[in-house]
């Protein structure tokens, strides 16, 4: 199930994003397997672990694995190997000559885990199908007044020179304390002086 | 097939070379692997290199998206970056991206933030401030 | 509102169309401005490869303001290739010959120099008056402002206002020309 092609860098390789089949961790989880067969020989020395693994562990997997479907094939001179069908049609074969039954069930085991999707460098370790929540932007997300029945008037506007322009944060002030912060008051020469940090220093804002 | 007694079997060698040259348009290049492994060998450099570049690449497009979601505003971009380190708020321009382009509504709060501590710690210092303040009792001297 | 995932795409990657009215506007500022818009630059999602420039309709090309003698002062050149084919023209010339070439020559110059420069201008629509053809202002949905504030001329103040005004002296027929 690894990706074709010999590639030398991750880039010419495939690659690709977190991935579940139709995203069955969120209701009920789907298991992919569909079915495991295991094929070996009743007489022959390679196959002698395969032949320990199924008196041993097989029923105690098939019991675990109650969707899986387990199928023990003997014949007469066959390699043993292990196949293993997914939903999505990938198969999936390892050899087992010589494997110890513990590497066996190990080997199995994993592939029970598995789903059929390629085994390739994932990207990103994470992956959303809802990324905002507030909503993504769009181009006329920031424009609060916007009307479309409005007609379109490119006018140009005058400006007197004695008019105060309005400052983009006079909007997060309430209009008395905008005055305050404007209309701060001019002290005279004498005033200043009496001040605690001096004529010079800064004037404290008073402490509530 | 072995060619020679030192090279051996070069199969699988030129196989991988070649599968990288597929894409090449001249005929004598996606043959001919002496001439081919020249190309490669630069296309492999270049790549080296670019992952250094890709850094500088990625800064700058993301200093742009920050000056156009703060356009969008009305603040400038420097004033915004001031007034979020002022208060304290450490977030790169990474997740402030994500938040203008996925969370506009934070992003508007994160600018009316900015805007308010930079008034009122750097600015209102000589000046009496509202009496709804929106800082702590901090002043700069 | 929630869109659908194919909607929610194509509403963030909409072409929006915007009108700028050049009066009384620097050229050199325009250009910048407008390129900005048309490449994208003014949107969170811009990147350089994916396609996410505007469109802009420049309105009023015939009224673009100078500062100082330009006019008179700047002049354009160019050279046909062949003997004795330099030609200069100063900018008042170029304006009466083809009104909106200043500010299409300072937009194509500010679209930084690569191969996407050509589309992107195509999306730049320039016209000397208020005439616009009826296809294009029905897309238009954004007023775009300027780079310069517009002062008020003397003859923008009504005769009522102007009586109103504060004044330091009143004049006196001595002191004025007849």
């Amino acid at each position: 199930m690894t990706a074709p092609g010999f590639g030398f860098t991750a880039r010419s390789r495939p690659s690709g994003f977190l991935k579940t089949v139709l995203q069955s961790g969120m209701g009920r989880p789907v298991k992919q397997l569909k079915r495991v067969t295991l094929q070996f020989c009743d007489n022959g020395s390679k196959s002698r672990f395969a032949r320990l693994f199924v008196e041993n562990h097989l029923t105690d997997f098939a019991r675990k694995h109650p969707t899986v479907v387990v199928y023990a094939m003997p014949k007469r001179d066959a390699m043993p190997q292990v196949c293993a069908e997914y939903l999505n049609g990938e198969e999936e074969m390892h050899e087992l000559d010589h494997k110890h039954p513990d590497e066996i069930l190990e080997a199995v085991e994993t592939l029970a885990g598995r789903s059929g999707l390629p085994l390739i460098r994932i990207r990103k370790d994470w992956h959303t199908y809802t990324p905002s929540i507030q909503g993504e932007w769009h181009p006329f997300v920031n424009k609060k007044d916007y009307d479309i029945q409005k007609k379109i008037d490119f006018s140009i506007k005058l400006w007197d020179a004695w008019t105060p322009r309005k400052n983009a944060w006079a909007k997060y002030y309430r209009a008395d304390e905008l005055d305050k912060l404007t209309n701060r008051p001019i002290l005279t020469y004498e005033e200043k002086s009496e001040l605690p940090l001096g004529k010079w220093g800064p004037q404290l804002p008073p402490i509530y | 097939m072995a060619r020679g007694r030192f090279h051996g079997d070069r199969w699988w060698k030129v196989m991988r070379l070649k599968e990288q040259c597929q894409h090449y348009l001249k005929r004598s290049l996606r043959n001919r692997c002496g001439v081919a492994y020249r190309h490669l060998r630069r296309a492999l450099i270049h790549q080296t290199k670019g992952r250094r570049l890709k850094v500088y690449a990625t800064n700058i497009l993301r200093n742009q998206r920050l000056e156009a979601a703060c356009d969008e505003h009305e603040i400038g971009h420097r004033r915004f970056k001031r007034g979020l380190n002022k208060s304290g708020v450490t977030l790169n321009q990474h997740m402030l991206n994500i938040l203008s382009m996925y969370e506009p509504r934070t992003f508007e709060r994160l600018v009316e933030l900015a805007e308010r501590t930079e008034i009122e710690t750097v600015r209102g210092v000589h000046e009496p401030l509202p009496e709804r303040r929106f800082s702590a009792n901090k002043i700069n001297i | 509102m929630s869109f659908g995932r194919a909607n929610q795409q194509w509403a963030t990657f909409s072409r929006v169309w915007h009108i700028l009215n050049a009066d009384r506007q620097p050229a050199g500022g325009i250009g910048v401005l407008v390129s900005r818009y048309v490449q994208g630059l003014h949107k969170p999602i811009y990147h350089p490869t994916s396609d996410v420039g505007d469109h802009v309709v420049v309105v009023n090309a015939k009224k673009i303001a100078y500062s100082g003698n330009k006019w008179e002062e700047k002049v354009f050149t160019a050279h046909t290739g062949r003997r004795k084919g330099r030609v200069r023209m100063q900018a008042f010339k170029v304006h009466e010959l083809d009104p909106t070439w200043i500010i299409r020559r300072n937009i194509y110059r500010q679209i930084p120099n690569n191969l996407l420069r050509r589309t992107l201008f195509q999306r730049v629509h320039v016209f000397e008056d208020e005439n616009v053809p009826a296809e294009i202002i029905e897309n238009v949905t954004n007023v775009l402002i300027g780079p310069r504030p517009v002062p008020k001329a003397i003859t923008d103040y009504t005769e009522e206002e102007k009586d109103s005004f504060p004044k330091l002296f009143l004049r006196d027929k001595y002191f004025l020309k007849s």
